[in-house]
């Protein structure tokens, strides 16, 4: 299979990244969108419909504190709880954020990060926050990702610079060697302990183009 | 096993931290499941009714996979997005 092939030669290669997808025919989605809106609550406010940029990162995180969720995206911030939906949350910078992690053993530390700001950092669920952008050569971050299990290291994709990594919890940023995915709009980045990383993991990159895994340490 | 669209816009990945064989892909194009890395991928949208967004999941409970539409709902799965039972709200 010429998939299995590519993987083999990419991990002969340190910093090649894999697409993640096979080649064959896409399959059927759901037709219909406005039918999930359909007899559901009010959708007002900053979740509204609307159309996805054709540069935008939205990004996800589950907090394991209470079971609510944080969105990340073009309007800022935002926490959703079963009974209250989606809350702004205040942040410095309120709109264009492209992403959002929790700190899964203490919920209470999260990181949010945008075109235009860096990274941003709370050590109180949200209610302030701090820019960390130490080593960044820009400031234009339109992905974030946490460490699977290092709760103090983070990475940033950078447009037009690549992929920065604090390793202590955002004090010091510094370039990682890896020129990134073929693609180089990310939209995200997800880090994985997949084993065959001579590191402590890869990333994927989700992209317009698909979703990439590095073969590179990280 | 299928596939992800080839050349399709993907806005969102997840992985299990417990078990980084299993991921998750959003986009366009619906929500998708690999049990190898991403190598293969199966479409996991039964019962999910729109486009997502986004994926996430619990850390602490992986098989809860969390993905928000397009228009604003929150859909939470229990079973690794093997069945999506119920919006849970959107506002």
């Amino acid at each position: 299979m010429m998939l299995h092939r590519s993987t083999k030669l990419a991990i002969l290669f340190v910093g090649a990244w894999l697409l993640a997808a096979c080649a064959s025919a896409a399959p059927a989605q759901p037709a219909d969108p406005l039918a999930a809106s359909s007899g559901q609550p009010d959708l007002a406010g900053p979740s509204v419909p609307r159309e996805i940029g054709p540069s935008e990162s939205v990004a996800l995180a589950y907090d394991p504190a209470d079971g609510s969720l944080l969105k990340a995206d073009r309007d800022g911030l935002f926490r959703w709880r079963a009974d209250s939906g989606w809350q702004a949350i205040d942040t410095p910078h309120t709109y264009g954020l492209s992403g959002v992690v929790i700190n899964p053993d203490q919920p209470t530390t999260m990181y949010a990060s945008g075109p235009e700001l860096g990274v941003l950092r709370s050590d109180d669920g949200g209610a302030t926050w701090r820019v960390i952008n130490n080593g960044l050569p820009s400031l234009d971050v339109t992905a974030l990702a946490l460490h699977s299990f290092r709760r103090e290291t983070l990475y940033v994709w950078l447009r037009d610079e690549g992929i920065y990594r604090t390793e202590d919890g955002g004090l010091s940023w510094k370039r990682v060697p890896d020129q990134g995915p073929p693609d180089t709009d990310v939209r995200s980045l997800t880090h994985s302990t997949l084993p065959g990383s001579m590191n402590t993991g890869r990333l994927y990159a989700a992209t317009p183009t698909g979703a990439y895994l590095s073969m590179d340490c990280f | 096993m299928g596939s992800l669209p080839t050349h399709s816009m993907i806005r969102s990945v997840a992985v299990d931290p417990l078990n980084p064989q299993r991921v998750y892909a959003a986009g366009p194009a619906g929500l998708f499941r690999s049990d190898d890395g991403g190598l293969t991928w199966e479409t996991a949208n039964d019962g999910l009714k729109g486009e997502p967004l986004a994926v996430t999941l619990d850390p602490a409970s992986p098989q809860t996979v969390v993905a928000v539409l397009t228009d604003g709902s929150v859909w939470r799965s229990a079973d690794g997005a093997t069945t999506w039972p119920a919006v849970e709200a959107g506002k």
